[in-house]
Parts: structure tokens; C-alpha cells; sequence
């Protein structure tokens, strides 16, 4: 009696500790970090969905070389000093592989050293901050086309297809904005145009843009370069339409959101912008990955949603090309393997930057964004 | 270009016209800042968008916000004023920021920060005169506010609980000699000044389609307060003249100098104000012999 | 007896203004309440219209306990307070005054009893559209005694309506209140000015310091030789 009692409570320990040596070696952790509450948890949220996509569809057909994936979500708050108390939790969890975060620049630029000091590689969805990958972190990496890039390919866009020969500026005063107008600015006369008039306003305070368009008409801009958020731009809109001001405006992918349409309604039509992620893509394997998520989410997935989706693969394809700790993940990422995900070709430069992949442009049709086709 | 720069201003002007004389209105009776005004038009406002995306009729909607605006601020002056009418200016400058934080945050709970488009099917059209172009919005927005102004003037002026707030302005122990019931009296005028406050915010948010939090405080408690000090603080005329000059300020500042100094000129131009003429333009009637 | 007080005690804060103060008015009757400054005369007053509130004792009107009410329901029951200092209302005009007055009545007869103060007082006519800031301080009493009137009051309180006016024009006010007392008002008079106030008075209450040191008719107090030193001067 005493025995098998005992033997019962030795096989039941066995199996327990058993099993938990099986999970901690045959499991692949990793973490998603990004603003989980307040002003901008919808991209935070996004983050999340399509890495649990990712993960689902990954462990359905058997894992990543046999070993199943799982991630846990922390909330940087979309603040700095959130972002560094996360990383310093997190970087000492041995178990942790790699983030899947941050959301914002500014969390990135806060809480890489300390996630350098353990040596996490961190894979930014969304920060386009250029100075990111100037700072010398080997363990940083991002999928997303950096606004040097976004906003060169909004001003050839506007030169080039729109043939805009005047064109004015419009920037938010922000960090963000004033960083993109600089770009522009160097970008404009390389193509041989110059600016007739610029503009700036305070996201989330201005909403009066009447004085903008009077002084835009007046001077006779054909079309405007909108570096700013999606409300601005619709304002801007419609304020133009009612003021029977026609030029062309054209904007980064922060305008290409749902919400301008909503906002703006029929005075954003024909509005064109150059984004990361174009949620209308009809290419199949693009057209399937919008489908899932939209079916399990009710939302269409952002650039957010797509990235942390095609990071979750990225890391899959190079621990099957024979990452298997922390250090060997970042050779692999550096290696310079390019990589085929719905948001396009992914391959790092040596500071981990993605600068051959493409934009799409978009533009607003019938009261829903469609591809646009450049020349 | 110079008038449509004007007529920008103009109907950006009226619009703050309508808030400040909400704002005004308080401030004239108590001589209190009322920093939770814009909060309280805010909340009457987010009920009509509630109501809105509910499939309710604009016209009940607005009206209905109205009312909330009404409804809010009475409880405002009792929760937040009345417990210390007497206490001097600070503490109840501190218990309205106070109930302004908690008004703001409810919105921000139940909405969140984004701006949502505000479509009641109006769409006005535009009169054109040469290359100018008058919205027909603005030229109603316009009408309302002076409307508006009319019709407080005159309910001030020719009834009796409109003179019993102008004597509870003068003396509160005079007043209630008279018989004027006080508390009842200076929480219509809360209630008016919120009602007000709710016009001038919907009108806002039909004029750009669209709300934001920020209507409340950046663009309501702020902008009130200066058109009140270039007008007169605590006269009406000089809320709705100070409004328009404000309107008109800021959109000759961004047409002629710079969008990205607007602020900052606007608020040079209100500091030289003050020091220029402390009383405003239209400062309220002052009757004391000097 | 239409009115009275029974034991009022006064407080502002830890400062007792009355003690224990009781006084009758007879209906009809012209009463007045001397005393030095400071006495708590004004204080009385501002309790019977609800100004402040009593800490203890009761106020009786026509049967009715009182104390402690609103000021607007203490003026719809009948009691006027005409207060000290000549408060007129600055930014309203003279008429806009009168009419305030009237504010708790709903008859149709305002109109005309601001007619008849007009006709009474010609000085008041002329300015009928001036704010009422810009009058003469003897104006200005002219203007808020008929203001209290305007409500039609059973009992009028006035507290020093002589004070800062002219010889002349405190004879002219006094002239005015005999005349209201006898159309019938009961009247409860404030006065530094002892002697002619004991002249049109029934009644006198002489106040030291928050209490009533002496009660008489008009006629003896004014004979009085303690009333004689502290109050006419000798
Ligand atoms: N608001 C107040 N707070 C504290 N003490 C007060 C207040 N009002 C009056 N007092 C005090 O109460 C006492 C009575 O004041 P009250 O004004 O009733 O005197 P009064 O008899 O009317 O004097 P006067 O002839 O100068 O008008 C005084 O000692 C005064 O200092
Ligand atoms: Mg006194």
C-alpha cells in the first residue's frame, strides 16, 4: 500500500517535472511589446493579433523544427520610461528568444541598450524613426521602410506620377513630421522642382486648415505633400473642397488609415499615399493573410498586424536555417538572407534596415482605399 | 485673398463666439473662471455623437446634447462651486479642475482620443462672389451666434430672472434681500452657460465633420478665456467681438506670416493686449462712481 | 404683537454677536434700536431677513417660526430689509431698482407703484434711466428705501438710513419714513442719529454688546438720563 502510494507520487513527479523539462526545451518563447492601453493601443493590439496568427497557423502544421511557439505581451504603454521597466523584466527571462516590439521610436531608442545588455534581438513592426538603426545596436533590426525612404517615395510619387510642377507642404509639428519635412525638403529640388509654400500644424489641436488652402490657392500650388496624422489630412480635404481648392494630395502611410476615409468622406477622394502595408492587396498569398485576419479580428490588418505577422515568420525561416539561441538568431537576421513575407521582401542591411523593400501606393476610390498604379 | 482670409476668420470667430459667451456668462455672475466650461460642452456634445451613431434623428440629438449641457453644468455649480462660493477665487478654480479631470476622462474611457466624424447631413454650399467663397455654414454659423447674443441680451434685460442674475452679479446679499432665490438663480446661469457651450461646440464639430476631445479644453476653455480677455471679461458683447477678433487674429496670422508661429504670435498679440488695454475692448459696464 | 424674538443667539464663528436677545414689535408700530457701534445691530436685522443664521432662540412672525429660512421666503412672507450703506444695485438703471423691489410680486400693479414713487419723488423721475451707480448718496437712500417698499412689506427693516447724508436730506429720509409709518408699516428702525429717531419712534430697545440693556416708549427714553449721556450726548 505505502509503496505504490509512493510509487504513484514518484511517477506523478516524473511526469510532471518530466514534462515541463519537455516544454521549457521543446517550446520557442518569445515576447510582443507595445502599447496595450491607452492613446494608441489599436496598433499595439494589431501587434498581437498577427503574431498569434503567425503562431497559430506555425504550430498547427507542427512548429518551428518540432518545437512549438508561444509569446507572452507586455505593455510598454507607448511611453519611455514604461519601455525600459518592460525590457528590464523581460531581457533576464532566459526564456524569452526575441521582441517583437517596440510600437514607437521613442520606446526603441529608451529600452534597446538594456535589451542589448542580454543580448535579446529586438524586430520592430513599426518604429521609422532614420536615426534608429544609426545608433550601433547589433540587436535591432526593422521591417518597416524608415521615413527617409517613405517620404522620398512620397515626393518622386508626387513629382513623377502626379506631375505635380508647384507643389506646397503641409507637416505635423511633431518629432515625426518635422523629421519627414527635412527629408522632403532635401528630396524636392533633387527632382527639380521647388516648394511654393509650407506649412505646419499641431496634430490633435489645429483643426482649422481654411488659412492653409486660401494661402495655397493664392499661390497656386497643384498639389500638396501631407506629412502628417490621417485627421489633418481629412480636415485638410475637406476644408479644400469647400474653398474649391483641386490640387493633388499626396501623403505618407500615417494618412493611410480607415479613419481618413471616415473622416474626410467625399473630399478625400483621389487622395494618394505611399504605406507599407496595403490592406486591399489581391495578390493571393497577400489576399489570404487579409481574409484570416479580418475573419478572426473584424478588422483588416494595419501595417502593425502584417509586420508583427511577417516577423513571427521571419524568425521561424532562420531558426530553420540553424538559429537556435539569442546570439545565433542575430548572426542569422544579419546574414542578409532575404525573406518573402506578405509585406513584401524583407532582407536586413548591415544596420538593420530593409531599404530595397517596397512601398505600395494607394489611393482613395469610391469611399475605400485601392491599389494605386505607379508608373 | 485678404477677404477670404476675413471671411475664414469671421466664421472660425463666430464659432468661438458662441463658446465664450457660455464662458462669460458664469464668469460675469461669480466672477469665477470656469475652467471645467469646456469639459462640460464636451460631454454634451459626445452624447449627440452617442446618440448620432445611435440612429437617432440630428435634430433630437443636438437637442438632447443641449440639454445634457444644461443638466451637467447645474451639477457642476453644485458639486464643484457651491461648496465654495465663499471661499474665495482659488479653491473653486481648484475643485472645477478638478471635476473638468473626471469629465475628461469619462470621455476618454467611453471614446478614447481619436477624432470621429460628425455627420448630421448637412452639407452647406458656397456662394461664390468673384474668387471669394462664402459657405453657406458660415454665414448661419454666423447668424446663430449673433442670435444667440440677441437673445440673452434681452433675456437678461427685459425678464425677471434675467435681472435676478444681474443683481446676484452685483451683491448676492442684495439680491436675495430682494427675494431672488440664489442657488436656484446661479444654477440657471451655469446651466445656459453650459447650453451655450454645446451650441458652439456642435456647431464646431458640423463645421470641421468631424470631434475630438480636444474640442473641450484646447479649443473651448482656452479659446474662450482669450477671446474674454481681448473683449472684456465678463460682458457678452465683448466675449462675441473678442471671439471674432480672435478668429480673425488667427487666420491673418497663419495667411500672412506663419502657420508655425500662429500660437505662438496669437498669444504675443493677447499678452500685449492685456497690457494695452487690461479691461478688454467691451469691458463689462462698470457703474461705480470714480 | 406681529413679530418677535425669543433668546437669539448670534454666532460668527467664535465671536458672539447677540446673546440670548428677545424683542417684540407691535403691528403698526415704529420701533427703534439704538446702540454703539458694533452693538450687533445690523446683525439682528441680517438674521430676521435670513442673512445669517441664529444659533439658538426662535424668530416669530404672525405666529410662525421663521428662523433659519431663506432670505426669498423671509421677504414673500412681508419682511423687507432695507440694508445698511445705501446698497443700491450700481449697474442697473433707477427704474430697473424699483422693479427689482417688486421682484416676489406677480400682480399687475408694479408698473403703478413705481409710478407713484416717481410722482413722490421727482429727484428719482429725472434719473429713472440712469444706473443707479452714478446717483448722489441721498439718492441712493431715496432709491433703496422705495426699493424695500416695492415689495409691499408688512414689516420694513432699516439699518441707518441716515448715515453719511446731509442735515438736510437725513430730515427728508426721516420725513419719509413718518410718512411710511403711518400708512400703516411696521417699521424697525436702526439709528445713530438717537434723538430724531426716539421723535418718530413708539418704542425704543437701547443694545450693548450683543444685549438688550433697556426697553421703553419713545417719549421716556428720550427723557431718559442714561439714554441722554450715552446716546444724545448729554
Ligand atoms: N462677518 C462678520 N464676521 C465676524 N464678526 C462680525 C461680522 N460681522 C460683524 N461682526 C462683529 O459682530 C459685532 C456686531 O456687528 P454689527 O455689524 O452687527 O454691529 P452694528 O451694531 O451694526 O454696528 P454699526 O453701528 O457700526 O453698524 C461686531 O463686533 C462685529 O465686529
Ligand atoms: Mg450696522
Amino acid at each position: 500500500m505505502n509503496k505504490r502510494l509512493a510509487f504513484l507520487v514518484m511517477l506523478i513527479a516524473v511526469t510532471l517535472f518530466g514534462v515541463s523539462v519537455a516544454s521549457a526545451a521543446d517550446t520557442i518563447h518569445f515576447a510582443v511589446v507595445g502599447p496595450m492601453t491607452g492613446d494608441s493601443a489599436g496598433q499595439g493590439i494589431q501587434m498581437k493579433a498577427g503574431a498569434q496568427l503567425a503562431v497559430d497557423e506555425i504550430n498547427a502544421k507542427g512548429g518551428v523544427n518540432g518545437k512549438k511557439m508561444t509569446f507572452e505581451v507586455a505593455d510598454d504603454m507607448a511611453t519611455p520610461n514604461q519601455a525600459v521597466i518592460v525590457a528590464q523584466k523581460l531581457s533576464l527571462d532566459k526564456k524569452i528568444l526575441f521582441v517583437v516590439g517596440h510600437n514607437n521610436s521613442s520606446c526603441s531608442i529608451a529600452a534597446l541598450p538594456m535589451w542589448e545588455k542580454t543580448g535579446v534581438p529586438v524586430i520592430s513592426p513599426s518604429n521609422t524613426n532614420p536615426t534608429l538603426t544609426r545608433l550601433g545596436h547589433k540587436n535591432y533590426f526593422r521591417v518597416v521602410v524608415n521615413d527617409d525612404i517613405m517620404v522620398n517615395q512620397v515626393v518622386k510619387l508626387a513629382v513623377k506620377d502626379l506631375q505635380v510642377k508647384k507643389p506646397a507642404l503641409v507637416w505635423e509639428n511633431s518629432d515625426y513630421g518635422k523629421g519627414m519635412k527635412d527629408v522632403a525638403l532635401k528630396a524636392l529640388p533633387a527632382l527639380g522642382v521647388s516648394l511654393v509654400g509650407e506649412e505646419s500644424y499641431v496634430p490633435g489641436v489645429d483643426r482649422d486648415y481654411s488659412a492653409i488652402v486660401t494661402k495655397f490657392k493664392g499661390l497656386g500650388a497643384d498639389g500638396v505633400l501631407f506629412l502628417g496624422d490621417y485627421t489633418g489630412a481629412a480636415l485638410l480635404a475637406k476644408q479644400a473642397k469647400n474653398l474649391n481648392y483641386k490640387a493633388k494630395i499626396v501623403g505618407a502611410s500615417s494618412i493611410a488609415h480607415p479613419k481618413l476615409i471616415e473622416i474626410g468622406g467625399p473630399a478625400v477622394e483621389g487622395v494618394v499615399s505611399v504605406t507599407s502595408f496595403d490592406p486591399n492587396d489581391l495578390r493571393p498569398k497577400q489576399a489570404a493573410f487579409i481574409k484570416k485576419y479580418d475573419s478572426i479580428n473584424k478588422e483588416k490588418p494595419g501595417e502593425w498586424g502584417a509586420h508583427a505577422y511577417d516577423i513571427v515568420y521571419l524568425v521561424k525561416a532562420a531558426m530553420e536555417a540553424g538559429a537556435t539561441d539569442r546570439a545565433s538568431l542575430i548572426q542569422k537576421l544579419q546574414g542578409g538572407k532575404s525573406f518573402d513575407g506578405v509585406t513584401g521582401n524583407i532582407k536586413f542591411d548591415k544596420y538593420g534596415d530593409v531599404p530595397d523593400k517596397k512601398a505600395f501606393v494607394i489611393t482613395v476610390k469610391n469611399g475605400s482605399f485601392v491599389s494605386y498604379k505607379t508608373k | 485673398m485678404l477677404l477670404q482670409h476675413l471671411i475664414n476668420g469671421l466664421s472660425i470667430g463666430s464659432i468661438y463666439a458662441l463658446i465664450a459667451m457660455g464662458y462669460n456668462m458664469v464668469y460675469g455672475i461669480l466672477e469665477l473662471l470656469n475652467f471645467a466650461h469646456g469639459d462640460v460642452y464636451a460631454v454634451g456634445c459626445f452624447a449627440a455623437l452617442g446618440l448620432l451613431t445611435m440612429g437617432v434623428h440630428p435634430a433630437l440629438a443636438i437637442m438632447a446634447g443641449i440639454i445634457v449641457g444644461f443638466v451637467i453644468n447645474l451639477f457642476v455649480e453644485k458639486l464643484a462651486y457651491r461648496p465654495v462660493r465663499y471661499s474665495g477665487r482659488v479653491t473653486p478654480t481648484i475643485t472645477a479642475v478638478g471635476i473638468a479631470y473626471i469629465m475628461r476622462n469619462a470621455i476618454l474611457k467611453i471614446w478614447g482620443p481619436e477624432t470621429f466624424a460628425f455627420d448630421i447631413g448637412v452639407r452647406g454650399s458656397n456662394l461664390q462672389f468673384g474668387g471669394i467663397i462664402i459657405g453657406t455654414l458660415q454665414i448661419y454659423i454666423l447668424l446663430i451666434a449673433v442670435s444667440c447674443m440677441i437673445g440673452i441680451t434681452l433675456y437678461l434685460k427685459k425678464t425677471k430672472t434675467g435681472q435676478g442674475i444681474i443683481a446676484i452679479s452685483q451683491s448676492i446679499p442684495t439680491a436675495a434681500l430682494m427675494g431672488v432665490p440664489v442657488n436656484r438663480t446661479i444654477s440657471i446661469v451655469y446651466g445656459i452657460g453650459g447650453a451655450l457651450g454645446v451650441i458652439g461646440g456642435i456647431l464646431f464639430c458640423i463645421y470641421y465633420d468631424s470631434i475630438f476631445i480636444g474640442i473641450g479644453f484646447a479649443l473651448g476653455t482656452i479659446k474662450a478665456w482669450m477671446a474674454s480677455i481681448i473683449g472684456g471679461v465678463g460682458s457678452l458683447k465683448g466675449a462675441v467681438m473678442g471671439a471674432i477678433m480672435l478668429g480673425l487674429m488667427e487666420s491673418m496670422v497663419s495667411g500672412y506670416v506663419s502657420t508655425l508661429y500662429k500660437d505662438a504670435i496669437v498669444w504675443l498679440l493677447l499678452i500685449a493686449f492685456v497690457l494695452i488695454k487690461p479691461q478688454g475692448l467691451f469691458p463689462a459696464q462698470v457703474a461705480e462712481k470714480i | 404683537m406681529i413679530f418677535s424674538t425669543q433668546d437669539l443667539t448670534v454666532k460668527y464663528g467664535q465671536i458672539t454677536a447677540l446673546r440670548d436677545l428677545s424683542i417684540i414689535l407691535e403691528s403698526g408700530e415704529l420701533t427703534t434700536l439704538l446702540g454703539a457701534n458694533g452693538a450687533g445691530k445690523t446683525t439682528l436685522l441680517k438674521t430676521i431677513s435670513g442673512l445669517l443664521k441664529p444659533t439658538k432662540g426662535c424668530i416669530t412672525y404672525q405666529g410662525v417660526n421663521i428662523e433659519g429660512l431663506q432670505p426669498d421666503r423671509i421677504i414673500k412672507m412681508g419682511i423687507a430689509h432695507c440694508p445698511e450703506g445705501r446698497k443700491a444695485l450700481p449697474r442697473q438703471t433707477v427704474y430697473e431698482n424699483l422693479k427689482m423691489g417688486a421682484y416676489i410680486r406677480n400682480d399687475s400693479g408694479v408698473e403703478k407703484d413705481i409710478e407713484y414713487f416717481f410722482e413722490r419723488f421727482p429727484r428719482l423721475a429725472e434719473r429713472r434711466d440712469q444706473l443707479a451707480g452714478h446717483l448722489s448718496g441721498g439718492e441712493q437712500q431715496m432709491l433703496v428705501i422705495c426699493r424695500a417698499l416695492m415689495s409691499k412689506p408688512k414689516i420694513l427693516l432699516l439699518d441707518e438710513p441716515s448715515m453719511g447724508l446731509a442735515p438736510l436730506v437725513v430730515k427728508e429720509v426721516f420725513e419719509i419714513i413718518r410718512q411710511i409709518h403711518e400708512e400703516g408699516t411696521t417699521i424697525l428702525l436702526v439709528e445713530q442719529n438717537a434723538k430724531m429717531a426716539l421723535k418718530i419712534a413708539d418704542k425704543g430697545y437701547i443694545l450693548e454688546v450683543g444685549k438688550i440693556v433697556a426697553v421703553d416708549d419713545a417719549q421716556s427714553l428720550l427723557k431718559s438720563k442714561a439714554v441722554q449721556e450715552s446716546y444724545l450726548g448729554g
